[in-house]
């Protein structure tokens, strides 16, 4: 008998799994990323664009609840395209929008992941997205969004644990198509042009050491 | 031929046309460095790029002071400068009546024209690397070291090494333009007795073949134009490094500056000196 009663509870465990909604399983994912308060980290940025072109960049990122983010440079000059910084909680206005379902499972790098679709709000405007989230830690390892208007972004992650506690990106790729830049043809944009593909490698994250709002406000280099 | 070189330097030196060039340069390089200190012209771009950029750090820095001097030098103050001196070497001896003078000594008039147009050449490479130097000295000391950063065609950015790398090359190729210019100056020079003259002709012909190079019926002379090639320190900094056109332009510019030299050299040899 408690044999069966084993059996049945080591079953109803991942079929209960399967039967979470959209919105629960990125409740769940939420989770994974509100427990980070803030953090700072060592960063490598690299981009691949047809209408950027610059080397290697080694930033140090500061991110603090809800969506603050401030980036510095030791070689004094770094830009960082803002749809491919995927750093704080990459769900956050995901989990607050509607027609959320879970279309699928699918595997992404070897790890079942639910495939979970909807549309939410972004800065004013509607955007579709689809994103993965793995089975085991209730991390997003893939998404893509789709604007009404403007660029769309795909991007994949990949996760370390932080201090046995945290999981934090290792490495993103954010595959976006960027606006004409400064002193750019105005044609351009009507040109097909080729994707910016920017990736970021994480390291030394010093995660909840309670940064200070003033970082944030500092806003070097302008004069 | 050391000895009339060291000569005509010693007496180039002594002239007060010879410091207008270096002072006006570092006047201007200081006003540019303060203004773009206190006053930044480009914050519309900055504000630009933040819309879809997380930016961090300035890119007015020294770097980007000395590239965009040269905008700014390379079809002005630099050639007017070079002229000044390149074409007063040979013309203020007449005007001031020394060459017969300096004629009876006992050396041919190819060594005169040599010395003196050594001295031009010293003059118009220090003029032009100085400047360059300067810009970065005062643009560190005002605005601080860093990337280079461009906006053409889309971003650039240059690490700080391959920045100073290419800015040198860039005034390089600048000088060498200079000195094209001011060989022009100084070939008009050898049968002048007036400076100006030399000024007026060469700057002419500079802003004359940059009028003709944009007009479609004279395409054909284009690739020979002096200013066709006078910008080509351009292509340092964007773009796939085609070193055949770097060849071509320094080849153009160098002819220009031999052909100059050998005019001036032979109207020189045949004139009459009456004065």
């Amino acid at each position: 008998m408690p044999l069966v009663l084993l059996t049945v509870l080591m079953l109803a465990g991942p079929l209960g799994a399967g039967n979470l909604t959209a919105k629960q399983v990125l409740e769940k994912a939420g989770r994974n990323y509100d427990a980070v308060r803030d953090y700072t980290v060592d960063a490598k940025l690299t981009v691949d664009s047809p209408s950027m072109h610059v080397p290697e960049m080694k930033i140090k990122v500061f991110y603090k609840k809800p969506n603050k983010v401030h980036v510095e440079s030791k070689d004094g000059f770094a830009m960082l395209p803002r749809q491919g910084a995927l750093v704080g909680n990459p769900l956050r206005d995901m989990a607050a929008g509607s027609d959320l379902s879970v279309e699928r499972s699918e595997r992404v790098s070897g790890d079942d992941c639910y495939v979970i679709k909807g549309t939410f709000q972004h800065e004013e405007r509607s955007a579709q997205a689809t994103v993965w989230i793995d089975k085991r830690y209730f991390l997003a390892r893939r998404m893509s969004v789709n604007p009404e208007w403007g660029p769309s972004v795909s991007a994949k992650l990949w996760y370390m644990k932080v201090g046995n506690k945290y999981w934090l990106p290792r490495r993103t790729e954010a595959t976006i198509s960027l606006p004409p830049m400064p002193d750019e043809n105005p044609d351009a944009e009507r040109k097909p042009r080729g994707p910016t593909i920017v990736k970021l490698s994480f390291a030394n994250y010093r995660v909840n050491t309670g940064l200070n709002d003033k970082v944030f406000q500092k806003q070097e280099g302008s004069r | 031929m050391l000895t009339d070189l060291r000569l005509e330097l010693r007496k180039a030196v002594r002239k007060s046309r010879m410091y207008i060039g270096p002072t006006a340069m570092s006047l201007l390089i200081l006003a540019v460095a303060v203004g773009l200190k206190h006053s930044n012209p480009f914050e519309y771009l900055r504000r630009r790029m933040e819309q879809d950029f997380i930016v961090t750090g300035s890119f007015i820095n020294a770097a980007f002071l000395c590239r965009h001097l040269l905008e700014g030098i390379t079809y002005t103050f630099l050639p007017l400068f070079a002229c000044m001196v390149c074409g007063d070497l040979i013309a203020s001896e007449a005007a001031d009546g020394t060459i017969r003078m300096l004629l009876c000594r006992p050396i041919t008039r190819a060594q005169v024209v040599i010395s003196k147009y050594v001295v031009a050449c010293m003059y118009v490479l220090a003029l032009s690397i100085g400047t360059g130097v300067l810009a970065y000295v005062m643009g560190t000391a005002f605005l601080g070291r860093g990337s280079l950063v461009l906006f053409s065609g889309g971003i650039w950015v240059l690490p700080e090494t391959t920045a100073i790398v290419r800015l040198a090359a860039a005034y390089a190729l600048v000088a060498a333009g200079m000195l094209a210019v001011g060989s022009i100056s100084f070939a008009v020079s050898t049968f002048l007795s007036n400076s100006n003259g030399a000024i007026g002709a060469a700057m002419g012909i500079l802003y004359g073949s940059a009028v003709i190079q944009e007009i479609e019926y004279f395409k054909v002379l284009k690739p020979y134009l002096l200013t066709t090639h006078l910008d080509i320190w351009h292509r340092l900094f964007v773009g796939p490094f085609d070193g055949h056109a770097f060849l071509k332009a320094i080849l153009v510019m160098l002819v220009y500056s031999a052909a100059s030299f050998a005019a001036g050299l032979i109207i020189f040899r045949r004139r009459d000196v009456l004065s």
